[in-house]
């Protein structure tokens, strides 16, 4: 009895002094009580500067303020695509630092130590989008409720019921990303859901095709071409060709470690192939457009442009199709 | 072959002089002295030609003085070098550009240089004159490239060495004061050249070594001429560096803000070591906890001591500042709630020998000065807005203060360092 007493002692103990870690939806982001005074934080009632209230005029400034290089009020650096509190060798294939470990979704100014060969702009300046428009391969305008992308398009300050304080609503698209439990802080294990694809399309609404054997079916070929199908499982194969399915085992990558793209559950979604944030992926030859590197066909790379692929040149074709 | 006729000059020949003196017409007379006049009139337009040609040279090399005069580097005005007892806001003077994106910035002992650490470009510490704005150097830690450091505050101490936090190294870079390095503080309570000296424990004296955190060692070799060889450096994540302050009486005060671990660590002096290195007395003394209670933080971005020896953390993700008794007991906060003191999101601070903490408010895009002096700090004032202009800010990071009359900002997203005085 003395030993049940003990150890339910020693568990209240802990229960109540070791400190929760903030999660996403926490901290300044969410959890607010009746009488916080963290609206003040970023809003004036009467006096502001910016829309939504804001007290600044630049919303990426006002982020980057806690989620810049220096990560002064946060660990997550979302400028150089680092969290800075854990030892990963996850899915990326290169040994991330004992304190540094890599952001699932990138980095807009560097990724993994170098700088970023393209990453989405999210100044507040960008008013247009790949496949915003009737076709695939082409830039149509966007019109955000915001009017240009910034971080707020995509995440909700405030919280959210999504994973990663994603927006319910993106460009009047209803986003739903199961949570999970981030006070885990789980930075090695990408936890998309199968809503993650509605919330890239939402801008990039042609790129949303779903339609069986997409690849080769006409009915998708006037929206700009045949497309890869998304939102698809990744054991997919079709007309009885057995290689159309994705290998299992990954690939190696370098360093003898292998490298596993990250599903939705047992699907293929956008982030499977891309890094929304930015990536550092290098694109040469036939991937940069050709042996010129002009890069003539719609939607073609160029050499500096790796169109936010996570792996070199065409690396993520190969991971899978392993030709 | 016969030889042409020759006109000889007539003093060449003596025989012309015997020729019959011919006699003038008034008309050749007077052809004559046109011609003398025309001669003269020639040669006096010459002597003006020269005359005008000469005053356009001296033109030219006057003007061209006088552009280097007026463009020449000039000191910057003069400030007040001590002000006390002022109960007025502080004035914009002049800015000084040149900066990508400051976030730290002190002071040299001497108050002739600003060490400025930047979060764009090449993330370097750059070292400005204080009188005319020029740069004088970069530095940043040996053997890493851009993305491997990111600089944030720096604090200099009476000897002039300037100690920099880096959020991606993990760890506190410890240079002179011309930027050359000296050692790293990996962690609260190992230098790097301790660590050193431990594995080489015949290292010889001209021995360089740096860290790396990306590296997981440090790069060290014998001598200048000698191959670099890299030795591991066991994981230093005990703690992740970010405020750094160096009190007037040498007590250095580091912010950890390592996840579940935000405290404040005090060293009573960190003094020379042998060589360049630095050598920790003890273990720090350290207080605080991660939360949002009493005695709690979240991100303290820097920490800093009053004449009392009374402590002040700037406690950024709670936007208040917490004071602690010069024991390290928890006394009060303040800086919440509504009203012209309260802090939006609270970042780098200084607090000047009259016991006037001056914190940036980076959000508010604004400093805030509370008089500490007494029992009960009182709002002052609050100095400079929102936008790019002359006294305006655009996300300041931090300050830093010459005596008491001189205030220095990083202006973040201004790409400057503006110049406040009384």
């Amino acid at each position: 009895m003395i030993k049940i007493v003990i150890v339910f002692a020693a568990a209240l103990f802990f229960s109540l002094t070791i400190s929760s870690v903030a999660s996403a939806n926490g901290g300044p982001h969410g959890g607010y009580a009746p009488a916080t005074d963290a609206c003040a934080g970023c809003h004036r009632t009467h006096t502001a500067e910016g829309p939504q209230l804001l007290i600044a005029t630049s919303t990426y400034g006002l982020c980057m303020t806690c989620h810049g290089s220096t990560t002064g009020g946060a660990d997550t650096n979302v400028q150089d695509g680092y969290f800075l509190d854990s030892r990963s060798t996850s899915t990326n294939a290169i040994t991330s630092t004992a304190t540094n470990g890599y952001l699932l979704a990138g980095g807009f100014t560097m990724y993994k130590g170098t700088a970023a060969t393209s990453s989405h702009d999210v100044s507040g300046s960008v008013t247009t989008a790949w496949g915003n428009g009737a076709n695939r391969g082409v830039v149509g305008s966007l019109a955000l409720a915001r009017g240009g992308l910034d971080c707020a398009s995509c995440h909700d300050p405030h919280g959210s019921t999504n994973y990663r304080i994603m927006n319910n609503v993106v460009n009047s698209v209803t986003i739903s990303m199961a949570q999970v439990d981030e006070s885990v802080k789980d930075y090695d294990t990408e936890h998309w859901s199968t809503g993650q694809s509605d919330l890239c399309t939402a801008c990039h609404a042609t790129y949303h095709v779903t339609t069986a054997g997409s690849g080769s079916s006409a009915s998708v070929a006037t929206a700009g071409g045949y497309a890869h199908r998304i939102d698809m499982p990744y054991s997919y194969s079709f007309n009885n060709k057995t290689n159309v399915n994705p290998e299992t085992i990954g690939i190696a990558a370098g360093g003898g470690t292998t490298y596993t793209l990250p599903l939705a559950g047992t699907d293929v979604v956008c982030q499977t192939c891309h890094l929304p944030h930015g990536t550092s992926a290098t694109m040469s030859g036939l991937a940069a457009g050709g042996a010129t590197g002009s890069g003539t066909l719609p939607g073609n790379t160029t050499a500096t442009d790796s169109a936010l692929l996570r792996l070199n040149n065409r690396a993520v074709c190969e991971t899978c199709h392993q030709k | 072959m016969s030889t042409p006729p020759q006109d000889n000059p007539p003093g060449d020949n003596p025989a012309a002089t015997e020729q019959p003196v011919r006699t003038t017409s008034p008309l050749q007379s007077a052809l004559a002295q046109a011609r003398l006049r025309l001669a003269a009139v020639l040669a006096n337009r010459r002597l003006k030609w020269i005359i005008l040609a000469s005053l356009m040279v001296g033109s030219v090399v006057f003007g061209a003085l006088f552009v280097q005069y007026l463009t020449r580097p000039e000191p910057l005005p003069d400030m007040l070098k001590v002000a006390r007892n002022v109960s007025y806001a502080p004035h914009y003077m002049y800015s000084i550009y040149g900066v990508d994106g400051p976030v730290g910035i002190a002071v040299s002992p001497d108050g002739k240089r600003l060490y400025a650490t930047e979060t764009n470009g090449n993330r370097l510490v750059k070292i400005l004159s204080a009188d005319t704005g020029k740069m004088l150097g970069t530095f940043g830690p040996p053997l890493t490239n851009v993305g491997e450091r990111a600089p944030i505050y720096v604090s200099v101490d009476a000897a002039g060495r300037v100690f920099v936090t880096d959020r991606l190294q993990h760890a506190v870079f410890i240079y002179d004061a011309e930027g050359n390095y000296l050692d790293t503080m990996l962690g609260p309570t190992t230098a790097l050249s301790a660590y050193i000296a431990s594995v080489f424990t015949d290292k010889p004296k001209g021995a360089i070594y740096y860290y790396n955190n990306f590296e997981q060692g440090a790069h060290y070799r014998a001598s200048a001429g000698s191959e670099w060889i890299t030795v591991p450096v066991p994981v230093q994540n005990a703690w992740s560096p970010m405020g750094i302050n160096i009190a007037p009486n040498g007590k250095v005060l580091v912010t950890d803000v390592r996840k579940g671990q935000n405290q404040v660590l005090v060293y009573p002096f960190i003094p020379a070591g042998t060589g360049n290195s630095i050598a920790f007395p003890s273990a720090p003394q350290s207080f605080g906890a991660s939360g949002t209670g009493d005695g709690q933080f979240l991100f303290p971005q820097d920490a800093m001591v009053d004449s009392q020896d009374r402590y002040y953390v700037i406690d950024g993700n709670n936007s208040r500042i917490m004071m602690w008794s010069s024991s390290m007991q928890f006394q009060y906060f303040f800086g919440t709630g509504t009203g012209t003191g309260a802090l939006n999101l609270p970042r780098g601070a200084f607090i000047d020998p009259n016991d006037r903490l001056f914190v940036v408010d980076a959000v508010g895009q604004n400093v805030k000065v509370y008089n500490v002096a007494g029992n009960q700090p009182v709002f002052m004032y609050s100095f400079g807005d929102i936008g790019i202009g002359d006294g305006q800010f655009n996300y300041p990071i931090d300050v830093a203060l010459y005596g008491t009359g001189t205030i220095y900002i990083a202006d973040r997203d201004n790409n400057r360092i503006q110049v406040w005085s009384y």
